[in-house]
């Protein structure tokens, strides 16, 4: 389980201070798989690197499990994987060696299976592999271990899209084995969507909306139609969005389904636009 | 998957379709929540919640150890239920549709027995 009290993260001097994590708190408590989503420099690598203890907090508190996490006590069960961070000048079959020797109750098992349906070439040296098969693989390590929590920052950056299939699988795979707290940053949401059942969007280094990725299903949607017939139902919605074109209205909603008048069209809204429009929005606000 | 209903309702329209052409009969079981996440790409927690909602509504029920079966009754509710939908909406449309192009209802209803007569031709 993880918790953050009030946590900010501040990079740099006083006088060109950049706040990566503004006066954060977030509980994360059932096993499950958690989409972290956010623009570019919102402030997802550093809220990830915060729970794992590799940077330290300027203000607030976090803990896993109910202990106090710093970079002088990084917390045991969490295991923060960047992509294309690590340099190894070993065989692949090597390294999965290593790992197997060093964490307890690697799942050697999974890590076979998982190698031959990525078609990891075990006599290769780790440095030949490609940007892509490099994270594949040092992500199949972190998954074959027992750890409790498992944050993944953007590990399918590199991939094609056959592997970003796969690498799905893989992830739901191996939480249907071992189900814990798995959490991944991606900017690939809709491919994401398919398997994660929460979602944490943060923008401006603060949390702008945590919820299930079903309550998005049903509630996220667009209603379009002539201006005069969508305008008056905004009244008591909640409307994240809209746009205008002459006298046809599109208007993004995060909130109950309606019975739409005539003349009025319900679409679902997917969860690349729902993102935008909910992103977007507070920017442009 | 259409794109004007959640996903999760879409399904249980698709399992309803097969109950109610009697594809699945009373207490046979039906597709497994994984299937459905396999089958049609969503979210395996969508499915499960398609099946909940199921259900809760009393169509389907659990055998222990096995899975969801179709409950008794669960055909003619779901046909009462889409029936008096079907009256609401697509009744409603289509008479709304045929007063604004000048059919009459007793035209209307001439061209709707043409249509069932080419219908079973085929």
């Amino acid at each position: 389980m993880i918790e953050f009290t009030n946590v900010t993260k501040r990079y740099g001097r006083k006088s060109t201070k950049i706040i990566a994590i503004d006066d954060v708190s977030l509980s994360v408590s059932q096993p499950g798989i958690y989409c972290l989503l956010g623009r570019n420099g919102a402030g997802k690598t550093t809220l990830m690197k915060l729970m794992a203890g590799h940077i330290a907090a300027t203000k607030g508190q976090i803990t896993v499990d109910n202990s106090s996490v710093s970079t002088s006590r990084m917390p045991e069960g969490v295991n923060y994987i960047e992509s294309g961070a690590i340099q190894f000048n070993i065989k692949v079959a090597e390294l999965i060696k290593a790992a197997a020797d060093l964490q307890d109750g690697f799942d050697m098992e999974f890590a076979e299976k998982m190698l031959t349906m990525f078609r990891l070439d075990m006599k290769k040296n780790f440095k030949q592999l490609s940007f892509g098969m490099k994270t594949m693989l040092t992500t199949i390590i972190a998954l074959a271990n027992q750890s409790k929590i498992i944050l993944l920052d953007e590990p399918t950056l590199g991939f094609d899209a056959i592997m970003r299939d796969q690498f799905n699988t893989l992830l739901l795979e191996s939480y249907n084995t071992h189900p814990r707290i798995i959490i991944v940053s991606t900017h690939l949401i809709d491919e994401i969507a398919k398997i994660t059942e929460r979602l944490i969007i943060i923008d401006n280094g603060g949390i702008l909306l945590e919820a299930e990725i079903n309550e998005v299903d049903e509630r996220a949607y667009t209603l379009s139609g002539m201006v005069n017939l969508v305008l008056p139902l905004l009244d008591d919605l909640n409307c994240i969005g809209k746009t205008t074109m002459g006298s046809v209205m599109a208007a993004h909603i995060f909130d109950r389904r309606i019975v739409p008048p005539e003349g009025v069209a319900v679409n679902r809204l997917s969860l690349q636009d729902f993102f935008i429009q909910i992103v977007g929005g507070q920017n442009n606000a | 998957m259409n794109d004007s209903l959640p996903v999760f309702q879409q399904i249980i329209e698709l399992i309803e379709n097969d109950i109610i052409t009697g594809v699945y009969q009373t207490d046979d079981l039906i597709i497994s929540t994984t299937q459905i996440a396999k089958i049609y790409s969503v979210n395996p927690t969508t499915a499960v919640k398609a099946i909940s909602k199921m259900a809760d509504a009393g169509i389907i029920y659990k055998k222990r150890g096995i899975g969801m079966c179709v409950a008794k009754g669960a055909q003619e509710n779901i046909k009462a239920r889409r029936k008096r939908i079907f009256i609401h909406k697509s009744i409603n449309t289509l008479m709304k549709e045929a007063t604004m192009l000048g059919i009459s209802t007793d035209e209307l209803i001439s061209i709707i027995k043409e249509k069932e007569g080419e219908m079973n031709h085929d």
